[in-house]
């Protein structure tokens, strides 16, 4: 990388869970053992989660007592072009 | 010049040089009066190459022509210009039955006799003359020996009206009544089931076998398509939505609806049926494939003339054509005589008669057994079972096993379940089958319907009513199939009779928002469709359930950009290119793309002034770090991404970060916090040494084991130690009694560590038996 470029990261098949409010968010990662999974947390209201864990997670959010959406988005791997951009 | 499957260009004046001198002369014999004037074999090249696209010298060679060698040159021109010599023979043959073999094979060669048409063998001679005749190629085998002819000759041929046609006669008056409905209550159900059931992809293995009979027990199709068990109904509702944009599969491998499947359910059954149709025509599963009488080869690397996707949507469409053109609604038609005229008009109508094979010995039968006409056997197709006969197919002969089969497959099966046609297998094996009016709707034959409008959207006022109990009521329900697809949807069937009863839940709401519905879509169908305004409280409680269940989201599988900082992602956002695929902002330094992007984003990205860096959170720990010292680690800035940190976090402290990267210390605290969290050394390890270049260094590695309790404990202690000055002394001196309880272990061959409190006693026992001794030392001392 030359001193003029700034690295851009792609992440690929990453699990977020992204919640209505702040206090929902923190009612699952420090009461229903969301925090657990978490990878990192980007806002109030969303976090990354390990999308190994997918039983964890399902477990956690199940506690709440109430159904939530799930977007499953189809899983992909880097394209062709992007393998080649590969350092 | 005349093309041959799209990627083989032939030239007819380049191409005389590959004939003998006398053929030569005989060519320009039949296209001009002045052929004595030429006498060398160039001088005969270039006049036939001047003569060769004459419109006079062409238009007497055609007159020149008998009728049946003007139809073989209408055939060639019908197929483009070119066609397998096996092909132009074989169709004269279905044309002519009565013509003798050797009157059959005459007709290519008076072709190339008058300069007409041309050979062409694109593989290499093995034994054969390397120049071609008028009579015969130049192969060593003339099954792959294609004929074609110029366009500028071809322009000059008229084709016979009719050539190649044949009449379907009717075999009697049907009463086709299958309501479009039915069929459109069978494809929404099968969404609806999708919708449900959630299946595997039911290609194959045992999952997706179960989920296939499971489904098919669902929604009532268990018919059978005869000769051809593996052909079934549920896989081709799946290739054909699939194919049709309505079906695509999830991340965790299990079939969907797409949102393409809502606009499709709207439609009218014609409409439906046309989409279905196209679909399965340009994507449709090879039916030859599933007869049970064939066996079909499916490696690669071998000849064979099982039809690919490109010929295979041509043979469906010649099949879906013939019912436009020739079939009336309200009559039955034998499937025989489908298959009769289906090879009257194109014996290649589903594999080429193109040998592949450059050489094959029965091909010499063609020259030398001149009573009999031999064609190409299918390669890559035989019989399953022999019965008495070779397992090997010919083409022609075998027709009626191959093609004609096919043929049945085709409307028993995907035709039948597209609704268009209705089949019947009458006593004594007679295959018929009849158009249904949804077949003469969607192939739009004259008088069969007025064409519906596109956006035809059936109105369902006054159709159903909401109790304040969240029960629905539909009226008429045999008359609303659309309307009761989306309600099914969103709420619980209980019952369906005269009246269809749903119930609206929890649960069953949730179930429909996780379709995609949105809570505002659901109350206006609702409203749209009831007879009395919707009670407040089932608004109310469908409203509050939509707010519940909107309040967490879990988003798997998706894609994000991250930027060093908020500017330069300011900055990334503002091209209109990278601003379209991003659905929104989730963080200052973090943006959640939609599911479609353009392949190029990493290219436009580096054009931004940026260096892409891949991260797959399946597997997104990379060697890209360097060990400092034994218990430092760095990791360059533009590797170090959340996943790496968060993995780093759980087994060392985080020390600082500069423009050229992070740096990170493990420490017995960390070590043990990660050992009391649950992680075992090998585990702590295991992170490590994904994220570093090389090996751990084996100070790290102890230590980290250690920290990690992972040794037990070590027994520590002063010794003794007796160096014999060799081996075969230190075994007599071990040997004699007096010393052998002060001895501990032997450590070398001359070594043995002893007692410390017997160093005494031992050095007075040297000293009685006349052995000197001196103090050790390990510098100077060496073991052995």
């Amino acid at each position: 990388m030359s001193s003029d470029q700034v690295w851009a990261r792609l992440h690929y098949n990453v699990s977020l869970v992204e919640c209505a409010s702040r206090e929902t968010l923190d009612e699952l990662l420090d009461v229903l053992g969301l925090d657990q999974s978490v990878v990192a947390r980007l806002s109030d209201r969303v976090v990354i989660v390990d999308g190994q864990q997918k039983a964890q997670i399902a477990r956690c959010l199940a506690r709440r007592g109430h159904p939530y959406r799930v977007t499953d988005l189809v899983p992909r791997a880097p394209d062709q072009d992007e393998s080649a951009w590969r350092p | 010049m005349a093309t041959m499957n799209g990627n083989l260009t032939l030239s007819a004046q380049a191409g005389l040089e590959w004939y003998n001198a006398s053929s030569l002369k005989t060519m320009l014999r039949w296209r001009t009066d002045r052929w004595r004037d030429a006498k060398a074999k160039a001088e005969v090249l270039s006049a036939l190459q001047t003569h060769l696209f004459d419109p006079s010298s062409i238009r007497s060679a055609l007159a020149s022509c008998d009728p049946i060698t003007r139809e073989a040159l209408a055939q060639l021109q019908r197929k483009g210009g070119a066609m397998p010599v096996a092909a132009l023979c074989g169709q004269l043959v279905v044309w002519h039955p009565d013509l003798k073999p050797a009157q059959v094979r005459a007709v290519p060669s008076e072709l190339v006799r008058r300069a007409l048409a041309f050979w062409h063998t694109p593989a290499a001679q093995y034994n054969r003359a390397a120049v071609h005749d008028v009579q015969r190629p130049a192969t060593d085998n003339v099954h792959a020996t294609t004929i074609f002819s110029a366009p500028e000759i071809l322009e000059y041929v008229v084709v016979p009206p009719g050539l190649g046609e044949v009449y379907l006669t009717p075999r009697g008056r049907a009463d086709v009544t299958a309501a479009p409905a039915q069929w459109q209550r069978l494809v929404l159900g099968f969404l609806r089931a999708i919708e449900d059931r959630a299946p595997r992809i039911l290609q194959s293995g045992v999952i997706g076998s179960r989920d296939r009979e499971a489904l098919a027990q669902a929604v009532g199709l268990t018919r059978d398509v005869p000769d051809a068990p593996r052909l079934s109904p549920v896989n081709f509702y799946r290739a054909t939505l699939a194919a049709a944009g309505l079906l695509e599969v999830s991340g965790e491998r299990q079939l969907r609806t797409t949102s393409a499947a809502l606009h499709f359910v709207s439609l009218s059954p014609m409409r439906q049926a046309q989409a279905l149709l196209g679909a399965w025509i340009e994507a449709g599963e090879n039916e030859l494939l599933a007869l049970g009488h064939l066996h079909c080869e499916r490696h690669a690397n071998v000849p064979k003339v099982v039809p690919n996707s490109g010929r295979l949507g041509r043979a469906h469409r010649v099949l879906v054509d013939l019912l436009r053109q020739k079939v009336q609604p309200g009559q039955w038609y034998s499937l025989a005589d489908v298959s009769r005229s289906v090879r009257y008009q194109d014996v290649e109508f589903l594999v080429s008669w193109l040998d592949p094979a450059p050489y094959r010995w029965s091909s010499y039968e063609y020259y030398y057994d001149r009573d009999h006409l031999k064609f190409p056997p299918y390669p890559g197709v035989t019989l399953e079972e022999a019965r008495g006969r070779s397992r090997a197919l010919v083409m022609g002969e075998d027709w009626d096993l191959v093609e004609g089969a096919f043929i049945r497959a085709v409307f028993h099966g995907p035709l039948t379940w597209l609704g268009l046609v209705e089949c019947q297998v009458r006593p004594g094996g007679k295959d018929v089958f009849a158009l249904t009016p949804l077949g003469a709707q969607a192939l739009e034959l004259e008088g069969s319907a007025v064409t519906p409008d596109l956006a035809e959207i059936p109105s369902h006022r006054d159709a159903l009513i909401v109790q304040p109990n969240f029960d629905v009521v539909v009226y008429a329900p045999e008359e609303r199939t659309e309307l009761l697809y989306h309600i099914d949807r969103f709420a619980e069937r209980v019952s369906a009779d005269r009246l269809a009863i749903y119930r609206l839940t929890n649960a069953s709401i949730c179930e429909g928002l996780q379709l995609g519905l949105c809570i505002d879509d659901v109350i206006a169908l609702l409203e749209g469709a009831a007879r009395t305004p919707l009670p407040q409280n089932v608004v109310f409680s469908l409203r509050d359930w939509a707010r519940r269940f909107e309040e967490v989201h879990w988003i798997k599988n998706a894609w994000l950009l991250e930027a060093p900082d908020e500017a330069t992602l300011d900055r990334w956002l503002s091209d209109p290119t990278v601003g379209t695929v991003v659905e929104r902002r989730i963080s200052p330094m973090l943006a959640l793309c939609a599911g479609q992007r353009p392949a190029t984003l990493s290219a436009l990205l580096a054009d931004l002034g940026a260096s892409v860096q891949i991260v797959d959170a399946n597997a997104p720990l990379i060697s890209c770090g360097r060990a400092d010292g034994v218990t430092g680690l760095s990791i360059p800035a533009a590797d170090a991404n959340l996943y790496l940190r968060r993995a780093l976090a759980d087994v060392a402290e985080f020390e600082g970060e500069d423009q050229y990267g992070c740096r990170y210390r493990i420490t017995p605290q960390t070590i043990g916090r990660a050992a009391k969290g649950g992680k075992t050394a090998n585990e702590i390890l295991g992170v490590v040494e994904s994220v570093i270049h090389g090996a751990v260094p084996s100070g790290m590695q102890v230590r980290i084991k250690g920290w990690a309790g992972a040794y037990g404990a070590v027994a520590l202690g002063p010794v003794g130690i007796v160096v014999a000055p060799s081996p075969e002394a230190l075994r007599e001196l071990r040997a004699d009694p007096a010393f052998a309880s002060a001895f501990i272990l032997s450590v070398s061959a001359t070594a043995a560590i002893v007692d410390l409190d017997a160093l005494d006693v031992l050095e007075q026992a040297f000293a009685e038996r006349g052995i000197a001794t001196t103090p050790y030392d390990f510098q100077t001392v060496r073991l052995i």
